[in-house]
């Protein structure tokens, strides 16, 4: 049983079609990253898998059990989603939102996962800091320790959940969008299965260990990043004439974007 | 950030709600002992049962106490509760300070409705020489105030995303229309009729009885009852529809249970003490200024804080233009409205305006 699965998942939205019969596994203890040029259906594909859109056609299941058939409540126990941009209007401070995660429990066991979480995030010295104060990247860390004290919240009651990111390091430094990229990497060991939107692809090779292209609503390339990134599929797929390298051993491959393809370049 | 400030957020809810109801109570006996028949602390307590005193005057006093005094205070306690609780639901919801059923029309739209029922249904029940029941004016009142917050969140809210900029235009269009329609009826209006409806316009609790209290009370248990269940979910809302959902909270529903009761809230405080606006806003800012913007205790508070401003908001009408009242709502609106804009100009940024 795969953690997630969807089979033939078509969105449509008036005359557009964003999705395009996607078939998609993602077992237990993968990362997978989302990647594609704007408006390929990236992050539609992601509130799809996360329930927050019923596809026209197609169905979503979530450990075998198809997503229209939990409760909101329920859901919240398998898997956790960290959205883009979530704005906080009222003076909340860190530690509250953070404590959100954890539901309707106050036990000690759950204050423990919302230290954890603060540490983990790298927000612990913001903890009594007022949300709306903080810098873009700060409260999306803040949002992030919220997710992991959901994920730990939902370890507890069923098991390894999924774990759904859409950009997650939009907002990030470059240390913490390593640090994002490190926690994920440990939840996929911890069992889990995490699924990132990204448009970094040198961040998706270092992220994943499986790059699914999304290319206007239709699966372009599904794989480990050192088979799919090729120079051929970023030429065809993004429009960008670049050389694929390598890093030395273990040889992750890296993208140096440097030349637009010509139009009929990019259609061949 | 002062370090009172975080002091003050972290106490615990039943210390904040123990120091409010101490509060509420001591405006509540300040207020019984001010009026055309001034009856001072000391005789208060004696008309209350709580001392021997003179029997002649505590036969008076009681007389003024529990028929006059006593059932306006409730009244004003009760009106000012839901009115604040629903001014933090309604901001819970649209996830917006600003929001307050007064200005974006669900009171004005309880008001039209109530108003529109005082002249049809006088008209109607004119051949048959009866007189309009009381109870009609809650239950239209209700209908009024759904049918406005309901047009104003589907106006306002596509995708899942509630736009505060079309929140708020689309609460001055509601309110202007509901206004419109309230002069409507005015203008239709023959002399008794529009006597009546002015006290609509105006606001005052000057004809609490009992009865009224008993009418709305059920209100009142009804929100005591609900909002403890709707606080995480009002919590988890601030993150966005979405995001709450995430969390696990069954965001339509919570929409819809909180719609409606804003709806039957604003609808009852309408009906038996006209428009008076700005309760709702003023008192969970200050609350949420104060200790935090969780809804557990926020919720509870700005009852008791509604509660105790109102009351004491009645006690200042009936002394300032003595032996004359000052309608409520006049009162509200000429200290509320400064403080709304100061609010503004504080907060202009965060909305986005």
């Amino acid at each position: 049983m795969s953690a997630l699965e969807a089979r033939g998942v078509t969105v449509e939205v008036g005359a557009a079609r964003l999705l395009d019969g996607i078939d998609l596994r993602v077992d237990a203890g993968e990362t997978v990253a989302i990647v594609g040029p704007n408006g390929a259906g990236k992050s539609t594909l992601l509130r799809v898998l996360a329930g927050e859109i019923v596809p026209r056609r197609g169905e979503v299941a979530l450990k075998g059990c198809p997503l229209a058939r939990y409760k909101a409540a329920a859901l919240a126990l398998n898997r956790a989603v960290l959205s883009q941009h979530i704005v906080v209007t009222f003076p909340f401070t860190a530690a509250e939102i953070v404590w959100m995660g954890a539901g309707d429990r106050r036990d000690a066991a759950a204050a423990a996962l919302v230290e954890a979480a603060l540490a983990e995030a790298d927000v612990a010295h913001l903890r009594d800091r007022i949300v709306p104060t903080l810098s873009g990247g700060e409260q999306q860390r803040v949002q992030l320790a919220r997710v992991l004290v959901q994920l730990a919240c939902a370890v507890q009651a069923h098991g390894p959940p999924v774990l759904l990111l859409d950009e997650p390091t939009a907002s990030l430094d470059l240390r913490h969008q390593i640090m994002v990229a490190r926690l994920a990497r440990d939840r996929a060991a911890a069992g889990m299965a995490v699924v990132a939107v990204l448009h970094d692809l040198n961040l998706a090779t270092v992220f994943a260990n499986r790059i699914l292209v999304l290319d206007r609503g239709r699966l372009a390339a599904d794989g480990p990043p050192a088979a799919i990134l090729t120079d051929e599929l970023i030429g065809r797929v993004f429009g960008v004439a670049s050389a694929v390298n390598r890093t030395p051993p273990p040889g992750v491959p890296f993208v140096l974007p440097q030349v637009m393809t010509e139009p009929d370049a990019s259609s061949a | 950030m002062t370090p009172l400030f975080i002091r003050l957020r972290t106490l615990p809810t039943a210390l904040v709600i123990g120091v409010l109801l101490l509060v509420l109570v001591a405006v509540a006996a300040f207020s019984a002992t001010i009026g055309a028949a001034g009856i001072p602390l000391s005789r208060l307590a004696a008309a209350l049962h709580l001392l021997d005193g003179d029997p002649a005057v505590v036969v008076r006093d009681q007389l003024v106490l529990y028929a006059v005094r006593l059932p306006r205070i409730v009244l004003a306690a009760m009106v000012g509760a839901l009115l604040a609780v629903a001014g933090a639901i309604m901001q819970g919801l649209f996830r917006n300070p600003l929001a307050d059923p007064g200005l974006v029309g669900v009171s004005a739209g309880a008001g039209f409705a109530a108003a529109l029922s005082i002249v049809i249904g006088d008209r109607l029940l004119a051949a048959t020489l009866a007189k309009l029941p009381v109870e009609i004016l809650p239950a239209t009142a209700f209908v009024g105030a759904l049918a406005a917050t309901s047009i104003l969140y589907s106006l306002a809210t596509r995708g899942g995303r509630t736009s505060i900029a079309v929140f708020l235009l689309g609460g001055i269009a509601i309110a202007a229309l509901a206004n419109a329609g309230i002069g409507l009826t005015v203008f239709m209006a023959d002399d008794r009729q529009l006597r009546d409806i002015t006290f609509w316009l105006l606001g005052s609790l000057g004809g609490a009885t009992w009865s009224k209290v008993a009418a709305v009370a059920p209100f009142l248990v009804a929100i005591a009852v609900v909002a403890p269940f709707m606080a995480r979910g009002l919590d988890a809302l601030v993150l966005g529809e979405t995001e709450a959902f995430h969390l696990g909270i069954a965001v339509e529903r919570l929409k819809r249970v909180a719609i409606v009761l804003i709806a039957a809230m604003v609808a009852a405080a309408v009906s038996m003490a006209g428009i008076i606006v700005f309760v709702g806003i003023v008192v969970p800012h200050l609350l949420r200024l104060a200790i935090g913007p969780r809804h557990r205790t926020l919720l509870p508070a700005s009852l008791l804080l509604g509660a105790i401003l109102l009351v004491a908001a009645d006690t200042c009408a009936r002394v300032v233009a003595a032996p004359a009242e000052l309608p409520i709502g006049i009162l509200t609106a000429l200290t509320g409205a400064p403080f709304f804009l100061a609010l503004l100009m504080r907060q202009r940024a965060l909305v986005g305006l």
